[in-house]
């Protein structure tokens, strides 16, 4: 039988892991918010251009008056904020931001993909 | 295809007594006053089928808003309407239903317009094609 090793670098992994994750949601983050702003209703634009994603590893907030304070983020999350204050009655009628959701859904499989061969090949 | 807001319509309606209930709208018609009492207004919102086709799953955004004695809007009605909403709908099932469970709990809000306070909440609801 040949001699082998096999040397298990824990730390490093989970440090690549980490990273991909962070990345990850981050990039669904600024995704969903396209998608966001794609069908927000506009009458100022004001709205829309308020909506943004942010995670981890970044942030598309724009800083700018009369838009509200980020929501806190626990670990392991990401979120798209619509920080324009009346947001919620124009997602009450149109439901933009839950139409943005149900199609990163869809999509949400290939960013994995192209994420984790990003940090892992293949 | 089954017609969604008339299955939930016809679960709430035999689930909640005294409630004005208006299906597939964002908020009460203009020919509603507070005088007419308590009021739920409620439209899918997305959702879709599942794998086999044998089920509908939309997700279903619903609007509380609770008159008081005076027959004006109040906070507290709002929230005692959306609880019985909860109590009526999350785990609920009948002929139609499968099965229904929250997806949001209620927020408390005012219209802009009106000023009238209500609860908004979602619901995914599992619904039977046949």
């Amino acid at each position: 039988m040949a001699d082998s090793q096999v040397n298990w670098y824990e730390n490093d992994v989970l440090l690549v892991v980490d990273e991909a994750k962070d990345e990850l949601l981050t990039r669904l983050a600024f995704q969903g918010e396209g998608y966001a702003k794609r069908d927000a209703p506009v009458d100022t634009g004001f709205m829309r251009n308020a909506i943004y994603g942010f995670g981890p590893s970044g942030s598309h907030r724009a800083e700018g008056q009369e838009m509200a304070d980020p929501p806190k983020l626990g670990p392991g999350e990401a979120a798209i904020h619509g920080a324009a204050n009346y947001t919620i009655y124009q997602e009450e009628r149109v439901g933009f931001m839950y139409k943005a959701l149900e199609q990163l859904k869809r999509i949400a499989g290939g960013v994995i993909r192209e994420v984790g061969k990003e940090h892992f090949g293949g | 295809m089954v017609d969604v807001h008339a299955v939930l319509l016809a679960f709430l309606e035999s689930e909640l007594s005294d409630v004005e209930i208006y299906a597939g709208r964002s908020e009460p018609p203009s020919g509603y006053r507070l005088t007419d009492g308590d009021c739920i207004v409620f439209r899918a919102r997305g959702g879709g089928p599942d794998y086999d086709d044998a089920l509908l799953i939309p997700s279903v955004q619903f609007k509380c808003y609770g008159v008081d004695g005076n027959k004006e809007s109040s906070e507290i009605e709002s929230f005692e309407l959306y609880r019985s909403l909860y109590d009526a709908l999350h785990n609920g099932h009948n002929s139609g239903i499968l099965y229904a469970e929250s997806e949001t709990l209620g927020q408390l809000l005012d219209e802009p317009e009106t000023g009238w306070h209500y609860v908004l909440a979602h619901f995914r609801v599992m619904i039977r094609q046949s």
